[in-house]
């Protein structure tokens, strides 16, 4: 030992960190060399000074509560804790969407979104294509039916008002057409009566005119024939 | 329970095991903390910063026996950024100001050179401690750290050697060049081995 090697050694041998043959050595070297015993008994007097600096509280009271932690983070925590660092995850990740895109180059996997439901198909089989196919025509279909009927039914409720409007219209328009005509119809009935009646009396009157003419012709006295005259009305 | 259980249980979501955890940690950091930057209150606040650092990274802490040296890593890291932040230097002037056992505030030129300081057995703690902050800040910062490690945080060379990621022997050199500094800046400071107590 020499004391360049022992000034390795000084370190270790104040805080034990040494082994049992070095130790020996290094204590050998020490009882016999002046110098560095002096640089030892130097270095242990200032550690022990160190020592004078106790641990103080830190007066602080931290405490943390509990957050929702994302479902990624806490996966990769656990995948972590298991031994599989973030690159083996990352590369693992990666492996698997290799796999799946030549999974499903190799089994020509098809999948299908429709009418918010996934198909999905391996192996690129006609019948089975032809099966997703016509059941995503059918389904199609039918929502394309359903809206169908949704519309043909406002169409009629749209048009059945209408129709009862226009009857509705007929039916006034022909009451007052019916009611000028009546009105018309009873005016000439009025008047037919009037002219008959006026007839009528003309001819009463040109009848009682000859009568007379035939009284005053005959024989007859015509005072006579007041009891018939009094009959007309007088 | 183990620090690598209670992190386990952290993992699963367990928040208590993590508060158990810092109850059990968080005065031995706040003290490394305190040590390297020599400001109580800047200690506290990277104190916590180390704890919120390590409930946010805890999870990707691959091996769990290796929590002392990471966490010791992580608070020395945000002490470097605090002391880049406030450009601190690590030298001590003369001319500062200490309070005295007596709580007066004087500087500690005139403090190491007054008389009554002379019983040094009754040196109050407070004094010694500012004694000892001062001449760790008149080392170099990598001999400074690693010493505070050694000394104060009791992690082995090994350790200390991950945690600054260099050499184990830069490490151990480190150190004895580190007490041989601090040393000297306790003889510039004018200290004798009386104020300490020494016991050989």
């Amino acid at each position: 030992m020499n004391c360049e090697k022992m000034e390795l050694l000084f370190s270790d041998l104040l805080y034990g960190e040494i082994n049992e043959q070095d130790k020996e050595s290094a204590l050998e070297h020490i009882a016999t060399c002046n110098s560095c015993e002096v640089k030892f008994k130097n270095l242990r007097e200032t550690s022990t000074a160190l020592g004078r600096w106790k641990e103080e509280s830190a007066e602080m009271n931290l405490v943390f509560i509990e957050e929702k932690v994302p479902f990624l983070e806490r996966l990769f925590g656990k995948l972590n804790s298991a031994g599989i660092s973030p690159r083996q995850i990352v590369f693992g990740a990666v492996a698997t969407l290799v796999l799946l895109v030549l999974f499903a180059g190799i089994f020509r996997t098809d999948a299908i979104y429709s009418n918010g439901s996934w198909y999905i198909s391996f192996g690129g089989d006609a019948e089975t294509e032809n099966q997703l196919a016509v059941s995503a025509l059918l389904a199609d279909f039918k929502q394309s039916q359903q809206e169908n009927l949704l519309l043909m039914n406002r169409l009629l409720l749209a048009s059945e008002e209408r129709v009862r409007n226009q009857n509705i219209a007929v039916v006034n328009n022909l009451a007052n057409q019916f009611v000028i005509q009546r009105r018309q119809d009873l005016s000439l009935i009025g008047r037919s009566i009037n002219e008959m009646s006026q007839r009528s009396e003309g001819r009463y009157v040109r009848t009682n005119q000859l009568l007379d003419g035939l009284y005053r012709l005959s024989a007859y006295q015509p005072g006579r024939l007041n009891g018939a005259r009094s009959i007309k009305g007088n | 329970m183990e620090d690598s259980r209670l992190i386990l249980r952290f993992i699963d979501g367990d928040v208590q095991a993590f508060n158990a955890l810092v109850n059990r940690w968080q005065d031995r950091i706040f003290n490394f903390v305190f040590k390297v930057l020599g400001k109580r209150e800047d200690a506290k606040d990277v104190t916590q910063k180390t704890f919120i650092k390590v409930y946010k990274n805890l999870r990707k802490l691959q091996d769990r026996e290796k929590f002392s040296a990471w966490i010791h890593q992580i608070a020395m890291n945000l002490c470097r950024d605090d002391m880049r932040k406030n450009k601190r230097s690590p030298t001590v002037s003369m001319h500062e100001k200490i309070r005295t056992s007596s709580g007066e505030d004087m500087e500690l030129q005139d403090f190491l050179s007054d008389g009554s300081n002379e019983m040094l057995d009754d040196l109050h703690q407070g004094e010694v401690v500012e004694i000892i902050r001062k001449g760790l800040n008149m080392i170099p910062e990598e001999q400074r750290i690693v010493i505070i490690m050694k000394e104060y945080q009791g992690l082995k060379f090994r350790e200390i050697s991950e945690i600054l990621q260099e050499p184990l022997n830069t490490v151990k050199s480190r150190m004895y060049y580190g007490l041989n500094a601090l040393r000297k800046a306790l003889a510039e400071l004018e200290i004798d081995k009386e104020v300490f107590q020494y016991e050989l």
